[in-house]
């Protein structure tokens, strides 16, 4: 591994505390760009340029699939539509919000990701241990996102998180299908950014009709 | 024709099912869907397949898996023409369902197979929150989304075979054996499909019950032979969720309310099937897993509609062919898992025939209940419904048919 694994490390936790606690509109498009930074130096270190290219891509793909599906959607015939980034159930009063569970979800994830990481040896071809921490943190976040979930975005970060964290997995676990393995990881961003894109932007078409009687 | 062929066919053929009932208003037009997967299906390469936690081998469907993928086309497509309601939107979940169901039976890798999983389950998880946003569909769309993570998380330490020294194996079987037992809503991570079953229409929850859950079935019954250096970890948690899960859903199934009493059925005799794959006897669990499918995909379309009305009788002869008694199809089948569930232990045997006889109970009282009173059976006996009688009768007796000859309907559908 070419790079200083503690600043791999301190990459991918800054990059999954980020896609942990971002809320609202644009949170999707905050994570993808955070996950698909903060694991590219530990591609880039296990895969070489080829990796680097298939995870920047993915992030560079979801990004627009989102950002088109939104267009797409708001310029659609109107149909009921549902807002991914509203909670599915209204919250009850509780002393701490779904953003605090969430900092502690980041908290908890951290001695897991490293346990895993310095515990269990990973490699198809020659065993390694030592080098999943940054894939493993970003996984168990996107994993605890996904349980934690109040609204239909956040179980497509944690989607997107899990997705690109095992790709750098299998990438760490090496074999000759090593690249083959991100490639398909990577292949659920842009779909799963382009779904959330497209009930964003079909709601947002709602809210203005609803909007039009009013005025 | 190639697998991304097959399921590009069957993601064509749910778009243009949507498109067509939308554009001509027909709504039985959703049917294009289905059968549009099923044709592609048939005309499937079919070749030899490996586990997918094996992590070795080609993406190709097998015998069994493109069996799998026709009866559950055709079950759907009954399901669609029993419906009383569609939207259309039906046949796109049902192509982007069945494209995954492909992929997921066809793959070889890990990644790719858990890649699948999730974004069909998620893809449904949309669906069913758009339809009825509760507590019930969240729940659908945090537990089984993270049941096919665990599976991911599962694919970089994968395969374990061989001398793997340190927590590899117990980490990568546990990890496999969770993300199983959320996708096949097992206790204790079942609970999102019964809450699903209650807040949503029959054919909302098809999807899952007809193409998903028996997929994982499937293919959980390949993964010990890729956990071997875990011991049976996997085979032990799958063993004692899965009769947890029969029992519970034969308790629950007594309690329910008629129109939930068939999807606590469906879970009881999923976990059966998932405990028998847990046992060390693939032979027997095999098959009776192969009859237990059979069974509901030819009479989940059935039960999933609305008790009463026209259809009184025939539900009532549907519930007898789930009883577990012979000349139901149900009876060989629970007989074959019993048969691979006590050469494990005396516990074992005595969780097994607790649950058999709680699974009769509940289908005797789905057999004998009173019908619908009132406004209930005067909206019930609306039109004629002629054809969609026929059909039904058709399924039930199609039922009865493969409790004549098990091993010829396990052949004609799954291979030989």
């Amino acid at each position: 591994m070419g790079g200083s694994e503690p600043l791999l490390s301190t990459i991918a936790v800054l990059a999954g505390v980020i896609a942990l606690v971002v809320d609202g509109r644009r949170a999707l498009s905050t994570a993808i760009v955070a996950v698909g930074l903060g694991l590219a130096p530990t591609a880039a270190s296990i895969g070489g340029g080829e990796a680097l290219l298939v995870l920047l891509s993915s992030a560079a793909v979801a990004l627009i699939a989102g950002v088109a599906a939104r267009a797409l959607a708001s310029r659609a015939s109107w149909v009921a539509g549902l807002d991914p980034t509203v909670p599915v159930l209204a919250p009850r009063q509780q002393l701490f919000g779904p953003r605090s569970v969430r900092v502690f979800v980041a908290a908890i994830s951290l001695p897991a990701a490293s346990w895993v990481s310095f515990n269990v040896p990973v490699g198809a071809v020659a065993v390694v241990q030592g080098l999943l921490f940054p894939a493993a943190y970003i996984w168990t976040c996107g994993a605890l996102r996904m349980v934690v979930a109040r609204t239909v975005a956040d179980v497509a970060i944690g989607a997107i998180l899990v997705s690109l964290g095992s790709g750098v997995g299998w990438l760490v676990r090496g074999g000759s299908d090593a690249t083959t393995g991100l490639v398909i990881a990577s292949a659920l961003p842009p779909f799963v950014a382009a779904v959330a894109g497209w009930l964003a932007g079909r709601h947002s078409h709602r809210a203005a009709a609803l909007r039009e009687p009013a005025a | 024709m190639n697998v991304y062929a097959v399921a590009a066919v069957w993601l064509a053929g749910g778009f243009a099912g949507t498109v067509l009932v939308r554009t001509l208003r027909l709504k039985l037009l959703a049917v294009v869907s289905p059968l549009t997967g099923a044709a592609g299906t048939v005309f499937a390469a079919v070749g030899p397949h490996s586990s997918p936690a094996l992590a070795s081998g080609m993406l190709s469907l097998d015998r069994a898996g493109q069996g799998l993928l026709v009866a559950a086309a055709g079950s759907f497509t009954l399901a669609i023409l029993l419906a009383r309601r569609l939207d259309g939107s039906e046949a796109a979940t049902c192509g982007l369902v069945g494209a995954a169901t492909v992929f997921a039976l066809a793959a070889s890798s890990p990644v790719l197979w858990a890649i699948v999983l999730l974004a069909g389950i998620g893809a449904l998880a949309v669906r069913w929150i758009a339809v009825a946003p509760s507590r019930a569909s969240l729940a659908a769309g945090r537990i089984p989304t993270a049941g096919a993570a665990a599976l991911l998380g599962a694919a970089p330490f994968l395969p374990v075979v061989g001398l793997i020294t340190g927590p590899r194996p117990e980490i990568a079987a546990g990890l496999l054996a969770g993300g199983v037992v959320a996708l096949l809503a097992l206790v204790p991570l079942g609970g999102w499909a019964t809450g699903v079953l209650a807040s949503l229409r029959g054919i909302e929850m098809a999807p899952w019950l007809l193409f998903l859950a028996p997929a994982v079935l499937l293919i959980a019954e390949r993964v010990p032979a890729a956990t071997t250096a875990a011991g049976d970890s996997f085979g032990k948690v799958l063993l004692s969720a899965g009769l947890a899960s029969a029992v519970w859903g034969g308790l629950q199934g007594l309690m329910a309310e008629p129109r939930l009493r068939y999807g606590r059925l469906f879970l009881a005799d999923l976990g059966l099937s998932a405990a028998a794959i847990g046992t060390d006897h693939p032979a027997p669990a095999l098959a009776g897993g192969f009859l237990i499918l059979l069974t509901h995909l030819t009479l989940a379309p059935v039960l999933l509609q609305r008790a009463g009305g026209a259809w009184e009788g025939s539900q009532r002869l549907a519930w007898i062919a789930l009883s577990g008694l012979p000349p139901a199809p149900s009876f060989w089948a629970r007989f074959l898992l019993l048969q691979a569930l006590v050469q494990v232990g005396s516990l074992e045997l005595l969780a097994s025939l607790l649950a058999f006889g709680l699974m009769f109970f509940v289908s005797v009282r789905g057999a004998f209940a009173p019908g619908p009173a009132g406004s209930e059976r005067r909206q019930a006996l609306e039109p004629a419904q002629t054809l969609r009688q026929a059909l039904v009768w058709l399924a039930v007796g199609a039922a009865f048919a493969i409790g004549a000859a098990p091993g010829a309907a396990i052949s004609a559908v799954f291979g030989g």
